[in-house]
């Protein structure tokens, strides 16, 4: 009813009308309403637990199962979806509304061709000529090539960013009025991550398609959505178009994410300010580690070098570049995983054993790692009293009695949760666990991979400050991988971009990004997400 | 430890089917009326007043035979399970763990384990050694130690892979550490079955040794070899035949059923989910 009275003379492509969704007695969606105009795209903003996607499925009128609506409605046209008989539901799958799922290397049948796959999406009574037609029109559609040469590739032969293209095509092979993008960007890298937005935005132009984007990620929102609705627990915090939003946003939530968002811009600015005034603190170069002609092999394939890198002590350096480039591949040999390498790493200028097994307690408990994904990281059959004693007990080293409490302490952790388990906590504070586990021994190196890319923006932001707050009252030298240049900007002192397993520049991180020294640097800074692009001002921060 | 395993009921069922067999194998022979061995009636004589279910060939009490003829049997299967079950997860963590070339050697030698049928291999070496106890649970258990390892070490393989495995390589972690804190208890579930499905394996094999007379030897009852004294009888006098059948039928059903709730109250209490 609501759309029918309304004078736009587009009518909405869909209505979600005051629903309200309950999981198990818990409200996950609480009396959410909002629009979706013909082809315009909306994001759909928040936190993991927010409800985005419970309610980006139930417009594929899909609810999991122990799921249930309550109250409300979602309507597309005059078919309220989640009321539909299951053959209407399926009709409506087919013709109306598509979905790009978030993980396209898991969405995508790992044992079916790709063009069998994209096939798959199409009627069967079409003949085969036309339905050869269609397809290579939905893959030139999202640039990618249409010869039956990657028509007979496996998903696995694909790089993510090909992945999520296919899927996208697969979508517009329906032809639909609706998209439903849940997280179709997440966990690729900035490059790619920007084509595939582009992409987006520019099929939901051409098509007049209208689409629903949800996101974790602000920038990407702002970049190619119209409006934006912000929802937390379940609820709509604020909704309105993006202009608006970035501008002024109303609500305490929306500018705490707001000011979430890790931007190049503001925080080289502050830095560059903070340098002048305390100038001369890089006189000193005092090389803790150093990686000497190092090329790392996997078989008989040089994945990175040869190169040579040293790293100050007390210092914070970055190591910047897209999937494929080398970073994790150097930490790896660097904390002694990763053994098949010509070169050297040398520690205080002794050089280390290439396996961490073969290497002598104190060089085992002067470097520590954490790595990308706290869901993987921790045991999840152990206690985080087990975890955090597991270096001391590994190494034979004696601790205090009140090692533990310290430890939590550190990581702004509750004592209490000493006897949780892991799935017990939240994906920050799993991060905050490992953060604790490498530190308990006072390390001089820590190795951050990727630490922050699994977390959810304000959660990221908070590791982030966290890490950098341990760096300076420990004095660690830390080494930061990651594909997140913003969060470069705000953390680290030195950056080393890596381009396919080289080194394309090395430096202080102020001077970097104010003068890039190449081409590539250069366009991977332009391209890195913030919301300054977009009209957003930051409100002063104090330093 | 959310929930006792008591309450998951495919494996309260397990239980009560199973309890009572191995009680009945292990303490039985003190509740038996007669002397398993002794001559009680005419021979495949039914059941009548105080000869419960009436003798068996050589009319010795059939019920005092079943009471009496479970013992070997069970402490026969549960040992060649668990030595060979146990040494096989550990081997297969181990080789998931070390990987390479020393992992493809040794699975290509156990493949070659493989393929000699365990039946064959026992008789031959009981032809050899006789009719003895370890010769039976050495070759039971060595044949379910390649099976042991390959389901074993694939599982292990998807949690060596996870980073905290990684962290504790970057400690310089002995590899028997990080079989026993990090890999058997990830794989607790798919062990459970294993040594499950092992332990009904012993238990047909070991029985059907002993009903081909290779395993505990006449005059002394057991379970396998009553099914043969009796079955000729069988129409007439068919409880020589249904008693130790009705106990192995119980024995691995419970069994199954044990290992089944166990495996699935293990995943409960695991990871709940990955957020999102």
């Amino acid at each position: 009813m609501a759309d029918v009275n309304q004078e736009h003379t587009t009518p909405d492509s869909l209505v979600v009308d005051r629903l309200t969704i309950c999981a198990g007695g818990r409200r996950i969606v609480d009396g959410v309403s909002f629009t979706v105009p013909r082809s315009e795209l909306v994001g759909l903003v928040g936190e993991s637990g927010s409800g985005k996607s419970t309610i980006g499925f139930a417009c594929l009128g899909l609810l999991r199962s122990g799921v249930r609506r309550e109250e409300g409605r979602v309507l597309l046209g005059q078919l309220d979806v989640l009321a539909l008989e299951p053959d209407a539901v399926r009709t409506l799958r087919r013709e109306k509304i598509a979905y790009v799922p978030q993980s396209a290397g898991y969405a995508l049948n790992p044992s079916m061709r790709i063009g069998r796959q994209l096939a798959d999406r199409l009627s069967a009574d079409l003949p085969k000529d036309e339905r050869a037609r269609r397809i290579a029109a939905a893959l030139r559609d999202v640039a990618l090539p249409d010869d039956p040469r990657f028509l007979m590739r496996w998903p696995h032969e694909l790089s993510g960013g090909q992945q999520q293209r296919v899927a996208i095509a697969q979508a517009l092979l329906a032809d639909p009025e609706l998209v439903v993008f849940d997280e179709p960007t997440t966990g690729l890298d900035v490059q790619i991550q920007h084509q595939i937005l582009q992409l987006i935005a520019r099929l939901c132009a051409e098509r007049r398609m209208s689409g629903i984007f949800i996101s974790h990620d602000l920038a990407a929102v702002a970049e190619i959505c119209e409006r934006m609705v912000i929802l937390r627990d379940g609820k709509v915090v604020e909704e309105g178009s993006t202009a608006e939003i970035l501008a002024g946003a109303s609500h305490a939530y929306t500018r705490e994410l707001l000011a979430s968002v890790p931007s190049l811009a503001r925080t080289v600015a502050a830095k560059a300010a903070a340098q002048t005034a305390s100038a001369g603190d890089t006189g000193k170069a005092d090389t803790v580690l150093a990686v000497r002609d190092m090329s790392i092999y996997y078989r008989s394939h040089r994945a990175v070098g040869p190169l040579s890198l040293e790293f100050a002590r007390g210092r914070t350096t970055a190591i910047v570049g897209e999937s494929g480039s080398g970073k994790t591949s150097l930490c790896r040999a660097i904390i002694g995983l990763h053994s098949h390498y010509e070169g050297a790493v040398a520690l205080d200028g002794e050089r280390l054993a290439p396996r961490a097994r073969a290497r002598p307690i104190p060089q085992r408990r002067r470097m520590q790692y954490v790595f990308q994904n706290p869901w993987e990281a921790l045991n999840p059959r152990w206690t985080v009293n087990r975890i955090l004693r597991q270096p001391a007990e590994v190494l034979g080293l004696e601790t205090s009695p009140g090692y533990i409490r310290e430890q939590l302490e550190a990581v702004r952790l509750p004592a209490a949760y000493a006897q949780r388990l892991p799935d017990q906590l939240s994906g920050g504070e799993r991060q905050r666990v490992a953060l604790a586990r490498a530190l308990g021994l006072k390390p001089d190196v820590l190795i951050c991979d990727e630490v922050t890319s699994a977390l959810d923006v304000s959660v990221q932001a908070t590791v982030v400050k966290l890490i950098a707050e341990l760096q300076r009252e420990l004095g660690l030298t830390v080494l930061f991988v990651t594909h997140h240049l913003a969060l470069v900007s705000e953390l680290a002192n030195d950056v080393v971009v890596l381009r396919q397993g080289m080194i394309d520049c090395h430096g202080p991180v102020t001077d970097v990004f104010a003068t890039p020294p190449t081409e590539y640097t250069a366009r991977l800074i332009e391209l890195s997400p913030g919301l300054e692009s977009f009209g957003y001002r930051a409100p002063l921060q104090e330093s | 430890m959310k929930r006792s395993i008591w309450r998951q009921p495919t494996f309260l069922i397990g239980f009560v089917l199973f309890a009572p067999v191995i009680a009945i194998a292990v303490a039985g022979y003190l509740l038996a009326p007669y002397d398993p061995i002794a001559y009680v009636a005419s021979p495949f004589s039914g059941p009548s007043e105080g000869v419960r279910f009436g003798t068996d060939n050589l009319g010795r009490d059939v019920f005092s035979r079943f009471l009496a003829g479970g013992m070997w049997l069970v402490v026969f299967s549960l040992s060649a399970t668990a030595i060979g079950v146990t040494l096989g997860a550990l081997a297969g963590s181990a080789l998931a763990v070390v990987g390479g070339r020393i992992d493809d050697w040794v699975m290509r030698l156990a493949d070659s384990v493989l393929a000699f049928p365990p039946i064959i291999v026992a008789l031959m070496l009981l032809a050899l050694f006789g009719p003895q106890g370890w010769v039976i649970v050495g070759v039971i258990a060595i044949g379910h130690m390649p099976r042991t390892m390959r389901v074993v070490r694939a599982a292990a393989q998807s949690v060596v892979a996870r980073d905290f495995v990684r962290y504790g390589e970057t400690l310089g972690t002995p590899l028997p550490r990080v079989v026993v804190a990090d890999v058997l208890p990830n794989i607790a579930g798919p062990l459970m079955v294993e040594y499950g499905i092992r332990l009904t394996y012993s238990l047909g094999l070991i029985a059907g040794l002993s009903f081909l007379g290779l395993g505990v030897q006449p005059p002394l009852p057991d379970w396998g070899n009553m099914i043969n004294e009796n079955r000729l009888a069988f129409v007439i006098q068919p409880w020589g035949v249904l008693l130790p059948l009705a106990a192995l039928a119980m024995l691995t059903i419970g069994i199954s059923l044990m290992t089944d709730g166990l495996s699935r109250w293990i995943g409960n209490i695991e990871t709940g989910g990955r957020g999102g």
